[in-house]
């Protein structure tokens, strides 16, 4: 019988000395927020792992425009691919890790996390993979790069150029 | 935290447009492919933060599959332009 609340307390062994409060004692004493409960340790916390997310979204965005910019304004084939490698890594670090700390906030649904994790996988594996292959194919049909052409060339060492 | 969720998605998206001037410009069949190889990367970047902005999990599959697409046929039109040699 002793855990029969008594006036708002339950006389529970912990609670029969003062040590635990109801929810809405909390809440008027100004310790938890209304809506979610949460005390002011978590709400600091909260708002750097805020802030943390929007300096790596900053920093994903940035990046990611350098990609771009360097795409549009690049006179050659190869610097357009060098330039396009700033998109795949940095832009995809910055968005995906400012998608979990917001995740995290937002309390979606655990599998987020694991599906964030194989986009950040797939996008950064498979951009390597990809610019090698492009770059592999305009070396062969015999295009170089303007002016000097290659600073050290290992394909025409190799004998791989068809000469 | 909403405000900023829209702003990645809605500059993610701004930058995979910007990219179209390369796809229509570009002088070699590679450029093009390059440049179509990172509107997908780009958008599959959007996708998640709109993913987060709707509260629903299913558009992360979306990205998954779109930037599989941008990979997959990078790779093959890459092995095709090796072999046509003129």
């Amino acid at each position: 019988m002793l855990w029969l609340p008594v006036n708002g307390r339950s006389l529970c062994p912990e609670r029969r000395h003062g040590m635990g409060t109801t929810w809405r004692e909390a809440v008027q004493s100004g310790q938890a927020s209304a809506e979610t409960g949460r005390s002011g340790m978590e709400m600091e916390m909260e708002v750097v792992l805020f802030i943390a997310a929007v300096v790596l979204l900053i920093g994903g965005i940035f990046f990611a425009a350098v990609g771009v910019i360097g795409m549009l304004r690049f006179s050659d084939f190869y610097p357009r691919a060098q330039a396009s490698t700033c998109i795949t890594t940095l832009g995809t670090v910055g968005a995906v890790a400012a998608g979990i700390i917001l995740a995290a906030l937002s309390s979606l649904a655990a599998i987020a996390y694991v599906k964030l994790v194989i986009i950040a996988a797939l996008i950064m594996i498979s951009g390597a993979v990809a610019s090698h292959a492009l770059a592999k194919s305009t070396y062969k049909r015999g295009h170089r790069p303007h002016g000097e052409g290659f600073v050290k060339d290992d394909y025409k060492e190799d004998g791989f150029d068809g000469n | 935290m909403n405000t900023v969720i829209v702003i990645g998605a809605i500059a993610y998206t701004i930058l995979g447009i910007l990219l179209f001037i390369r796809l229509i410009k570009g002088p070699t069949a590679a450029d093009r492919c390059m440049a179509a190889d990172m509107i997908d990367n780009l958008i599959c970047l959007a996708l998640v933060f709109y993913a987060l902005y709707s509260g629903r999990t299913i558009y992360l599959d979306i990205a998954i599959v779109t930037a599989l697409l941008g990979f997959i046929s990078t790779t093959f039109v890459a092995r095709y332009l090796e072999r046509r040699l003129e």
